[in-house]
């Protein structure tokens, strides 16, 4: 529940997006819901035909987590390159103003 | 033709300066250093021989060369050099490849220490070499003698096509891989590497393949 709530209060001070508002949400309450009702998983393990329950949860929890970590890496990666694009961007603009007031070269 | 040198360089302050009069004694006085960043005196000890263009964060060598290499041609390079600031190059091997792209018979010119006999650590030949151009080979259709050689002439036309995205060391890669993807006409010549230090090592070889399997899931 404070994780909902927490997750709430982050969309409204706009700190993520309507989507991971939704998507977060629905994991809590997705964890509620299997805390509260164990049963549900023991269903699901047996439809899928799985040992049980809590083996369907921790299934599902490896994958979920082993994407969120690509995620994660992929999200890196592209800050690295930022980083790289306003590195260039200062190393040139120093050059251009050291250029300009030098006398000789 | 006008040539520019870009020296990538992260706290070389002990091999810059020889490195710097190397070229200038053989003639080259368009040198610009890129200073990844450094801790020490490299920047200090570069600037009264060349051009210095300073990265405020250290960002790795590919990073560094596509600085230098974007600086040198909005000062109009006609052909560009890339060369290491640690001393394993020699300035007098520079002519041997610029002379295929001022002739305008290729775009690329690729430094190669295994074209004629060297004197190569044994290990370093056979074990680490030989999976390496295997494993590029695969990766970027071209087969090259020499994989990881930082010693390269491009002209103005592939210096510009030519995107170096990859910040740390497998930037090598990824300009075979844009050499193939562009088209442009490459020759191997045969160099001679000055070797003091093992260079990457086994661990780094790993790390380059996991930055370009990484580069695979961006876009």
């Amino acid at each position: 529940m404070y994780a909902i709530v927490r997750t709430f209060a982050a969309y409204k001070a706009r700190s993520i997006k309507l989507t991971s508002t939704l998507i977060w949400v629905g994991l809590w309450l997705s964890m509620v819901v299997v805390i509260v009702q164990p049963e549900v998983a023991n269903r699901i393990a047996d439809v899928v035909g799985v040992g049980r329950g809590a083996d369907v949860i921790v299934y599902v929890a490896i994958v979920v987590m082993a994407y969120m970590l690509y995620r994660l890496f992929v999200r890196i990666e592209q800050l690295e390159r930022s980083i790289t694009i306003l590195t260039r961007a200062q190393a040139l603009k120093d050059a251009d103003s050291n250029n300009r007031s030098d006398t000789h070269r | 033709m006008s040539i520019s040198i870009v020296i990538p360089a992260y706290n070389e302050e002990r091999t810059i300066v020889k490195v710097l009069n190397d070229l200038r004694n053989n003639g080259y006085t368009n040198i610009i250093v890129v200073d990844d960043g450094s801790t020490d005196a490299t920047a200090l000890k570069a600037s009264p021989f060349a051009l210095v263009l300073h990265h405020i964060i250290n960002r790795g060598m590919g990073a560094a060369l596509a600085t230098g290499t974007q600086y040198a041609l909005a000062t109009d390079a006609q052909c560009i050099v890339h060369f290491d600031a640690d001393g394993q190059h020699r300035a007098e091997d520079i002519k041997k490849l610029i002379d295929p792209i001022t002739s305008g018979a290729v775009d690329v010119v690729l430094g190669s220490r295994y074209l004629s006999v060297a004197r190569i650590p044994f290990t370093k030949r056979y074990f680490i070499h030989a999976p390496a151009r295997l494993l590029q080979y695969i990766i970027t259709g071209v087969a090259l003698t020499d994989v990881h050689n930082g010693l390269r002439a491009l002209s103005r036309d592939a210096a510009i096509r030519i995107q170096i995205t990859q910040d740390r060391m497998a930037h090598a890669t990824e300009i075979i891989s844009e050499i193939a993807r562009c088209h442009l006409r490459y020759t191997e010549v045969s160099v001679t590497i000055v070797y003091y230090s093992y260079g990457q090592g086994l661990l780094g070889g790993v790390r380059i393949l996991r930055d370009l399997i990484i580069k695979r899931f961006i876009r």
